[in-house]
């Protein structure tokens, strides 16, 4: 496992916030994870990379991702661990590239950072080959250009580029495509692909949209305010969701095979509870269709099939 | 591109009416001022009816006032600035014999005040919520709130009577003599051959005399500084790009000066060019009155007591001219300093 | 101006200790003249005396070189500077609004015009503008008072000016038009009401800076003149005697600065609270 996660914790401002996340990324693997906005998935994909900001703490039995127990990791480790096996990439690319910072500087502190070894014209050489291979025509020139004169996906395929320059196991993509248009959104997500099999790094995607997991995951899991509540493989989870919140997405999919031309489109009714919020029982209980009884209880992840990783947290 | 050249031009339009503004200013002084103009520009005491007469054409005051304001700003382009009333020489030479001792003493306080404030400010937004922020912010509003001249006498009050370090007025002891070379004490005690009369001592002692005005100057942009790189970089550390540059595996000591505080010294830069002028400027005419600093802010104070109008008039009018040119810089250097201006603000 | 810039969050309570600190000024000036026997022009015959610890018998201040009684020149003094500022503080607030509105709601070459003379003003440091005014007006508290309100005028015109463009330019202020109302009226009703937290702000640090100026024109001898018992005409009253008795010229600028500081605090609590944005200007 690249990453593994037992029992995660996240408090905002102590208040819990996200409650006891549970999930591993093998070599190789694409992990999906799918939610609405304001779910908590971004606040993992901090704490992961120990960006978490001020006010917000982590805590959990169990915290590992390539072979560095995070949980104990110094601010050293840490570093060495982001510059090295794992990287990340951020739903909005034009405002996390440094506007007053060239292309080059930016990708040149990166491959640096990663091969300590190469001079100015070597690492000037890999900056360029790294342009190359996310996909940017005249590399040379875009070396020279400043953010703002980048379009979202030029800019979303440099953060690529720094991303992958220390050549990590572990790639987290944060809504990689949602600030882009449509078009370039297939592009993104083929380069993130052509990556991924090139160099056998594992990938996290998170994205609300289910269609962009259902794309390109291995195995998705679907988080509903601060927790996970279903998961499994693509496949099974988007052919037959078990958790009504799940059902809601896939219903609620434009164009969803087996849906009569121009019929309505399916919507989850109300709003997702804010995530410091204590609830009794499921957490999707207010929303839910079938909720009785038994929802006020709190509802543990329940096995669905014993040979799968498959998983609900509903006990219908 | 166009659009920021269009602003550009605007933005000269600008600067020259407030140019046009500072003449129109100047010319008006003496004509508001209650009393006849000829006698405030010639001085009451010892004025024969051929001076009379004479200042009464220069002014021309039977012409049309459009005529006579082209005229002030004929003679004035050509440097022409009357004569001093109190010491009967030109006008223009008197403040350009003054102007490097008050640059002198501005740019060193300036200096102590970015070098002190701006990473005083950085350290405040990088610790902020500390002990250290609080104690930062505490003394930078006091700093904000001193009045300057009661701060130069309490300086004097502890370094000099007090501690008897340094001395109390004047740039230099009068024992050493020291020829003008450039106007700027520090640079003409360095002269070689002030060095071979004296040693370094004069240089020691020109520099002695510079500390506690220097001092007293720098303690409002000092503060200043502060505050606003603080909240500057406070602003910045929030950004995405940050964030990036964290995940990137850098060293906060890297994230904080390449990534954010480059970005951060935009707003800083455009409040020390504002704040270069108030210091010159208005730091020098309470300054300079306690150092007894012998700059251009004294210089027109103590015209202001003789109702010196040449002076007071010239004054105004080179003082608007420096801060538009200065004003003009800045903007310059904004645009230099930031990429993206015209296209995505940075920051 | 500059102070546009500056947001500074300090903790909570040193707003509160700005205030607290300017309702005892403002009870040092305006009530202990009413209920001690306090004359700042009176003379004693005991000169330069020292500060005592037993008010009854000796001044508790001292006296300055003409035995006057220094406690009661500083309680006067506070009410001198306070009195001025509000003065001041009101009149230019008044007029600045006046002309920031007809700048923002009218346009056009009017607003050209009020902006190119509030550049005029601003573009000369505060403290010579004010020495030229008084240099044309002549000298003394009067025109001293004149001068500082002239200085104070810019910045009520810039904030009101910007809320007031960025006001016209909203949806509900272009509904009001379409359904007949005259621009007095939308200038009255939807852009006035939104003027007042940013100029509320801006009248307390207005305030700061209009004592300190008051101040430095009394020191340099050019605004309040003996024997008025203004603090900076008392600090360049005492200068000659800093080595002898440094008391005198310590306890007027203590003043200054104690009113300036509680003014500042105030402005910037007020700006937290009332326009968190505007830091950002």
């Amino acid at each position: 496992m690249i990453l593994s996660v037992e029992d995660l914790c996240i408090d905002i401002a102590g208040k819990p916030a996200l409650r006891s996340l549970t999930f591993s990324v093998a070599a190789g693997e694409v992990l999906g994870v799918v939610g609405e906005s304001g779910c908590g998935k971004s606040m993992v994909n901090l704490a992961l990379m120990g960006l978490l900001p001020d006010g917000v703490t982590a805590s959990a039995l169990r915290m590992s991702a390539c072979g560095v127990d995070l949980l104990r990791a110094g601010s050293r480790d840490w570093r060495a661990l982001r510059g090295g096996g794992m990287a990340m990439i951020f739903q909005n690319p034009m405002s996390a590239l440094n506007p007053c910072l060239t292309v080059e500087r930016q990708l040149l502190e990166s491959v640096r950072r990663a091969r300590a070894d190469l001079d100015r014209s070597a690492a000037r050489a890999e900056a360029l080959r790294l342009l190359d291979r996310v996909g940017i025509a005249h590399a040379g020139a875009r070396l020279k250009s400043y953010p703002h004169e980048l379009s979202g996906g030029m800019a979303q395929r440099i953060m690529i580029a720094m991303a992958v320059a220390a050549g990590p196991q572990l790639l987290i993509a944060d809504e990689p495509t949602t600030a882009l248009d449509v078009t370039v959104q297939a592009q993104i997500l083929q380069l993130l692909e052509e990556i991924r099999r090139d160099t056998g790094m594992a990938l996290l995607l998170v994205s609300h949209d289910i269609g962009v997991i259902e794309q390109c995951a291995h195995r998705v899991q679907v988080m509903y305010s601060g927790q996970i509540v279903e998961s499994g493989a693509v496949d099974a989870v988007i052919g037959s969701p078990r958790h009504p919140y799940t059902r809601g997405l896939v219903a609620a999919q434009p164009g969803r095979s087996g849906m009569p031309p121009k019929s309505r489109l399916a919507t989850i009714e109300g709003s997702v509870i804010p995530i410091t919020e204590e609830v009794d029982g499921c957490r999707f209980r207010p929303r839910c269709v079938r909720a009785d009884h038994r929802c006020l209880q709190p509802q543990p992840m329940r096995q669905i099939e014993t040979h799968s990783q498959r998983g609900s947290r509903c006990h219908w | 591109m166009d659009i920021f050249r269009k602003a550009s031009c605007r933005r000269l339009l600008e600067l020259s009416t407030t140019l046009l503004g500072v003449t129109l200013l100047a010319f008006f002084l003496i004509r508001l001022a209650p009393g006849d103009p000829v006698l405030l520009l010639i001085g009451e005491r010892g004025s024969d009816p051929a001076q009379y007469r004479e200042m009464a054409m220069r002014l021309g005051l039977e012409k049309p006032l459009v005529a006579q304001y082209l005229q002030f700003v004929g003679s004035a382009l050509q440097g022409d600035f009357g004569v001093s009333v109190v010491s009967h020489q030109g006008v223009i030479g008197e403040l350009l014999a003054r102007w490097p001792a008050t640059i002198e003493l501005g740019v060193s306080a300036l200096l102590i005040a970015c070098a002190v404030g701006i990473p005083a400010g950085v350290a405040a937004a990088v610790y902020r919520n500390s002990v250290l922020d609080y104690l930062i912010m505490t003394v930078s509003i006091f700093g904000y709130s001193i009045p300057v001249f009661w701060w130069g006498l309490v300086l004097i009050l502890c370094f000099s009577i007090g501690l008897d370090l340094t001395p109390v007025a004047g740039r230099i002891d009068i024992l050493y003599d020291v020829p003008p070379a450039t106007g700027f004490m520090l640079v003409d005690t360095l002269m070689p051959q002030v060095i071979e009369d004296y040693g370094l001592s004069a240089f020691g002692s020109a520099l002695g005399h510079l500390v506690l005005p220097a001092l007293t100057m720098a303690t409002v942009p000092l503060a200043v500084f502060a505050r606003t790189t603080r909240s500057s970089m406070l602003e910045v550390l929030s950004e995405d790009y940050i964030r990036t540059a964290r995940a990137k595996g850098l060293s906060e000591l890297r994230v904080v000066w390449r990534h954010a505080f480059r970005n951060a010294l935009i707003p800083v830069v455009t409040v020390g060019g504002v704040l270069f002028v108030t210091t010159v400027i208005t730091g020098a005419i309470l300054t300079e009155t306690i150092f007894a600093w012998p700059g251009v802010g004294r210089y027109i104070v103590n015209s202001v007591y003789a109702r010196d109008y040449p002076v007071i008039q010239a004054s105004i009018l080179l003082i608007g001219v420096f801060v538009i040119l200065v004003n003009g810089l800045i903007e310059y250097f904004y645009s230099a300093i930031n990429p993206a201006i015209g296209g995505r603000r940075a920051g | 101006m500059l102070a546009d810039r500056m947001g500074l969050p300090l903790p909570g309570g040193w707003g509160n200790i700005g205030f607290l600190v300017l309702a005892c000024l403002l009870a040092l000036g305006f009530v202990f003249p009413l209920l001690l026997d306090l004359s700042p022009y009176r003379m004693g015959s005991e000169l330069l005396q020292a500060p005592s610890w037993n008010p009854l018998s000796a001044p508790l201040l001292g006296t300055d070189d003409l035995g006057r009684d220094m406690f009661a020149r500083l309680v006067y003094g506070a009410r001198c500077s306070l009195g001025i500022g509000f003065v001041v503080v009101t009149v230019s607030l008044v007029v600045g609004v006046g002309l920031g509105l007809l700048a923002g709601v009218y346009g056009g070459w009017l607003d050209t015009l009020i902006m190119r003379l509030v550049d005029l003003l601003m573009c000369l440091p505060s403290i010579l503008l004010a020495i030229v005014i008084v240099a044309v007006l002549g000298s003394g508290l009067g025109n001293a008072i004149v001068a500082v309100t002239i200085i104070g005028i810019p910045r009520f015109v810039r904030v009101v000016r910007a809320v007031a463009i960025q006001e016209m330019q909203k949806t509900y202020v272009t509904a009001a038009f379409a359904s007949g109302s005259s621009r007095l009226r939308v200038l009255c009703t939807e852009v006035l009401p939104n003027c007042v937290p940013p100029v509320i702000v801006q009248a307390a640090l207005g305030f700061s800076d209009a004592i300190l100026e008051i101040a430095a024109l009394g020191f340099l001898g050019l605004g309040a003149k003996p024997p008025v018992a203004e603090w900076g005409a008392m600090l360049a009253d005492a200068r000659p005697f800093i080595e002898s008795h440094p008391l005198l010229v310590v306890m007027p600028g203590v003043c200054i600065l104690l009113t300036v500081l509680s003014f500042n605090l105030v402005g910037d609590a007020l700006r937290d609270r009332l326009d968190p944005k505007m830091e950002r200007q």
